[in-house]
């Protein structure tokens, strides 16, 4: 009898705990409450809390981000009233599942992945363009005296399977009328040893690698796919369908302050690098600067136009590229996958 | 609820004129997992068709049967290609096992010394091991990805035999003592028979884990094979591309376990082995 007490005691006392962590748990994810009137900016037009919204990028904290982590160092996120917590992105975390799932709220990912997705059924839609030219390129070592797409026959390439390089690489040999068989072709992932030991002559990657390279040792030229007639937006900002309709204000404040950041990093690019540093510890601030001045040209939009201005015949060359390629069967309706309605003109 | 297995009846004893007793009972097993399925899929088609789950998170079961046959032949060529990677995988682990656990019952210093290394080698985690191996041998060759399998295969098989190997009814081995018989005619007239159910065992519970090694391998670094089918599904969105490489990988680990089972049923009736109460050296 007295053994049961005991028993019942601690199973209560089990209980208790969970229901008392749980509680915890639940009131520390509950958002914010509004500022009290006493503690509100005189003459203030912004929303009396900052509003929480999670930002994830396609890939690491690095200059082909650097917009965002600009504008959350500067404190334009803050002016415009926003709380942004800027997410990696990556392999594990694939933007669009991550905004699609309702996880994060806005995110960065390849135009090419954006028609994708809708092909496949997810309701993203493109609020803004950061790169007006593919970034996809091949890198060579000098010494293998590779300097354009004829020189690619017998040489050894490191291809990055299952990405927008590797299919706009395809596209590139298939429009210059060259074999990829002539090609000694070999998957690759992020490693470049094989490179660095001599193994490979050149590898399909993205223009913002060569300063890493370099920094390796390599003496690099490059093979731009854009300088062979691939027209492709890089990346984009997206969010999702809802989360448009539920909030266009937040979508147009966040674009506001983003492009801001892109702004200021054009306008400093000596000082990129420091702040990409705060973000991640992993490569020195002049490898990142370096990669970011190399960036700069995909940015630019036409002339009198916003930063991540977009544009259907744009979007319509992207979409081709992913046709000939073989990556979409069939084309996409190009009207309700992007919108430009969010971007500032007095940027 | 109970089931009432009298009502099917008259049908087992239909199936029992040209089976054995022992088939009916596998069919009883059989039939309710399989009819827990259907219904899961039913419930799922039907969820997915009405919008209750959106469809680029969880496809329809149609769907993936569709994909599955649309795309037969590249499907195929991938299935047998990681299929082969495990079985090479597989076969090299047992191979390894086989003798490194002989060592280890032949030699009580060898066990000592280097049992427990075989133990932290088995600490180092899969997902870490494959780019490098990827890296060593090459991004396009079977031989990261065979590793990669027999790695993770090879840990349950030595286990197992292991044990087996030092599980032995004490009466047999002071009889084969009193016949001085040597410790090689011990290890292989007395040990080696004792093991054999431990030895499949451990192979089966092998089996299903090479064709999830061989898939880590063709993440890491891969241009054919399921793995890189998931891979480049991901990329695309394509959420039923996934599933359906998915649903082919449990088959193919399916196919191996009830390979082995076979082969177990088998060597049980050949060898009239069966589990008893063992003393352990």
């Amino acid at each position: 009898m007295h053994q049961s007490i005991k028993t019942k005691l601690w199973i209560g006392i089990g209980v208790g705990i969970v229901i008392v962590t749980l509680a915890s748990l639940w009131m520390y994810l509950q958002p914010p409450g509004p500022m009290p009137a006493e503690d509100r900016p005189a003459g203030s037009t912004f929303p009396l809390s900052p509003q929480s919204i999670s930002f994830r990028l396609k890939w690491r904290y690095g200059g082909t981000s650097c917009g965002a982590l600009v504008a959350e160092k500067q404190g334009f996120f803050r002016d415009v009233g926003l709380d942004v917590v800027i997410n990696q992105g990556g392999f594990e975390y694939d933007s669009k599942k991550m905004v699609v799932s309702g996880s994060d709220q806005i995110g960065l990912t390849g135009a090419d992945e954006l028609i994708l997705a809708r092909a496949n059924g997810m309701p993203l839609v493109a609020i803004g363009a950061d790169f007006q030219k593919t970034p996809c390129c091949i890198l060579a070592v000098e010494s293998s005296g590779v300097r354009n797409p004829r020189d690619f026959v017998g040489k050894r390439l490191g291809v990055r399977k299952a990405t927008n390089v590797e299919y706009q690489y395809d596209v590139l040999m298939k429009r210059l009328d060259l074999d990829r068989k002539t090609v000694l072709e070999e998957p690759i992932k992020l490693d470049l040893t094989r490179v660095v030991e001599g193994n490979l002559d050149m590898w399909t990657t993205y223009l913002s690698e060569k300063p890493t390279a370099e920094a390796k040792g390599l003496k690099i030229s490059t093979i731009w796919f854009a300088d062979f007639g691939i027209r492709s937006y890089g990346n984009v900002v997206f969010t999702s369908e809802s989360f448009l309709q539920e909030h266009p204000d937040i979508v147009r404040r966040f674009l506001k302050a983003y492009y801001q950041g892109w702004k200021w990093a054009m306008e400093n690019p000596q000082r990129v690098g420091e702040i990409i540093r705060e973000f991640s510890s992993e490569a020195p601030a002049e490898t990142e600067n370096a990669a970011f001045a190399l960036t700069i040209p995909l940015l630019s939009p036409e002339e009198g136009k916003p930063l991540g201005y977009m544009k259907e015949d744009l979007w319509r060359d992207t979409q081709r590229v992913l046709i000939e390629s073989g990556e979409l069967e069939k084309e996409v309706e190009l009207g309700s996958i992007f919108t430009d309605e969010y971007l500032h003109n007095d940027q | 609820m109970q089931c009432n297995w009298q009502r099917f009846d008259p049908f087992l004893e239909r199936l029992e004129m040209t089976t054995n007793r022992q088939s009916t009972t596998y069919i009883r097993a059989l039939v309710p997992p399989i009819l827990i399925l259907v219904l899961a899929l039913i419930a799922l088609e039907v969820a997915v068709r009405r919008n209750v789950i959106a469809p680029y998170l969880l496809p329809r079961p149609s769907a993936i049967i569709q994909d599955t046959f649309k795309n037969i032949s590249s499907l195929s060529n991938d299935a047998l290609i990681t299929a082969m990677e495990s079985l090479v995988g597989f076969i090299l682990a047992t191979i390894g096992a086989f003798v490194l656990a002989f060592a280890f019952a032949f030699s009580r210093a060898f066990d000592r010394s280097v049992f427990p290394l075989v133990v932290a080698f088995k600490c180092m985690p899969l997902v870490a091991l494959a780019p490098i191996l990827a890296l060593w041998s090459g991004g396009g060759s079977l031989v990261a990805k065979a590793l990669l399998a027999g790695f993770i295969c090879f840990f349950p098989v030595i286990v197992n035999l292991r044990t087996g190997l030092n599980t032995i009814d004490q009466e047999a081995i002071d009889l084969f003592r009193s016949l001085s018989a040597s410790r090689w005619v011990v290890l292989w007239k007395l040990r080696l028979p004792s093991a054999i159910p431990y030895f499949l065992s451990g192979l089966k519970a092998a089996s299903t884990l090479a064709v999830i090694g061989a898939v880590v391998g063709e993440f890491a670094c891969s241009d054919r094979g399921l793995g890189y089918q998931i891979t480049e599904a991901s990329y695309q969105g394509n959420t039923v591309r996934m599933f359906t490489a998915v649903t082919l990988l449990m088959c193919l680990g399916l196919s191996f376990f009830g390979l082995l089972s076979i082969i177990e049923f088998g060597m049980r009736r050949v060898f009239r082995v069966e589990f008893g109460n063992n003393n352990t050296i």
